[in-house]
């Protein structure tokens, strides 16, 4: 599969291109679509909180892990009580359909798509100069 | 897909690369498009609010 990144204009007139691609996740009872950036600096794939109230996953409060942003900040996630089928998609190609725990946080920046356990079962290359990403 | 910069920090709806609704939460944004025939051809990403690390 291959796809462009997304640009993303900033405020100040800058901006950036992304490698964003549609993955969709799905609980055992629901499923939402999304957009989810490929992160080489995640250990984990990690999901806005809200996703969790989409998908009918219960989180328990107690079992938060806390994590390190880039910046030496940490933050927490909450695991997903069972584990989540990430779907990535694109027409004329057979979907490649991944199981892992993912993470919750309530300061989610964006959909993110971590080393354990997505990328580690992915091969994917960055093209940075022609601004794609190929997905296998 | 681009994404503007009045979109940061809030969810989008796309279809087919193309932003059909946008606003401050899932539920809401999602509230927008639930209705739409097209529902099922629809993607939500969560914009960025500006540069990410880590």
């Amino acid at each position: 599969m291959l796809f462009k990144y997304s640009q993303q204009q900033f405020a100040d007139g800058g901006g950036m291109s992304l490698p964003l691609i549609p993955v969709t996740f799905r609980s055992k009872k629901h499923s939402i679509p999304t957009f989810a950036l490929i992160d080489s600096g995640a250990d984990v794939p990690i999901l806005p909180i809200e996703i969790a109230g989409e998908l009918g996953l219960k989180l328990n409060s107690k079992e938060k892990i806390e994590m390190n942003a880039a910046g030496g900040n940490k933050f927490y996630v909450y695991p997903s009580p069972e584990k989540v089928e990430c779907v990535i998609e694109q027409k004329g190609f057979r979907s490649i359909v991944l199981r892992s725990p993912v993470y919750f946080a309530e300061s989610a920046s964006t959909i993110l798509l971590g080393h354990n356990n997505i990328l580690y079962q992915l091969r994917i290359v960055l093209d940075g100069a022609k601004k794609e990403v190929s997905v296998n | 897909m681009k994404f503007k910069a009045e979109h940061a920090g809030k969810w989008i709806v796309a279809k087919d690369g193309k932003i059909v609704a946008v606003d401050k939460t899932l539920t809401r944004v999602k509230k927008q498009v639930v209705s739409r025939g097209d529902f099922s051809e629809l993607r939500f990403a969560l914009v960025p609010r500006g540069h990410i690390a880590g």
